[in-house]
């Protein structure tokens, strides 16, 4: 019988290579169907956050100057320094109940990208994350509604 | 119109439509009347068109490989730019990746070329 190898990968570091980014931009596909995602956009997330949940932790003072995000929400929607942080933390809690296992798939898959000895495993590390993050699309457009 | 064929292989060479009698290289002849090479060739025993014929192969895969059988003797098979010549009518084609791979089979000049979608699981 003829035989003919047609691999896509010459060495199994090409295939790992290949799927740990594959891993990565399916994360990130996924991250910017639910995030704004732009330069220095991720920081303002958590920099909004922070001052949130400080405002929230000093127990919504009356006076919210010293707490620059809360203001400026407040100020550019027309409502409460407490209902713009309870806003902030509200979205904040949301992502985090999609965001935390889709960085736990991410960092899950890629380390079994790492400990594959064959290429094969390696697409199947892969395959497996895209599947996870399938998952967690569905629970979450059902959760936000989208 | 004439063809011009190869003597031993019977593949069309060429298709010309002058009267005149063209040069011809050795190992080269004319069929006095038009031979399409996409479906037909000039036997080289009876110095007359035949038809190609179509390929009737099987296909059968498991994990990580096609088998490809019923296969005319030298058909040239080429898959993810590898390629290689079957003469004994079967070839398995083994892959480090399961996926969909285009298979072509080739067989000059004695069968139409062929291009098959093989899932490899």
């Amino acid at each position: 019988m003829t035989t003919l190898s047609v691999d896509t990968f010459a060495v199994l570091s090409e295939a790992q290579a290949h799927y740990l980014a594959r891993i990565d931009e399916d994360a990130g596909a996924l991250r910017s169907k639910y995030l704004t995602v732009s330069p220095g956009q991720s920081d303002v997330y958590a920099q909004k956050a922070a001052d949130a949940q400080a405002y929230k932790d000093a127990g919504y003072p009356a006076d919210a100057t010293s707490y620059p995000w809360v203001a400026a929400r407040a100020s550019s929607l027309s409502i409460t320094a407490q209902q713009a942080a309870d806003g902030i933390l509200s979205t904040r809690a949301q992502w985090t109940q999609f965001g935390a296992p889709m960085e736990g798939v991410r960092e899950a898959r890629k380390a079994q990208v790492r400990a594959a000895t064959t290429a094969r495993q390696a697409y199947e590390a892969w395959a497996s994350a895209k599947s996870d993050f399938d998952v967690i699309d569905q629970q979450a457009q059902q959760a936000l509604g989208g | 119109m004439r063809t011009i064929y190869d003597d031993q292989t019977g593949e069309v060479i060429a298709r010309i439509a002058s009267s005149m009698s063209p040069p011809l290289a050795t190992g080269q002849a004319l069929f006095d009347g038009d031979v399409d090479p996409e479906s037909r060739y000039v036997d080289p025993t009876t110095k007359e068109p035949a038809d190609k014929q179509s390929f009737a192969e099987h296909v059968t895969t498991t994990t990580g490989q096609a088998t490809i059988s019923n296969l005319p003797a030298a058909t040239q098979v080429t898959c993810n730019g590898a390629s290689t010549q079957v003469d004994d009518g079967t070839i398995t084609i083994s892959c480090d990746i399961p996926g969909a791979y285009s298979v072509e089979l080739s067989n000059v000049p004695r069968y139409v070329d062929k291009a098959l979608a093989v899932t490899i699981p």
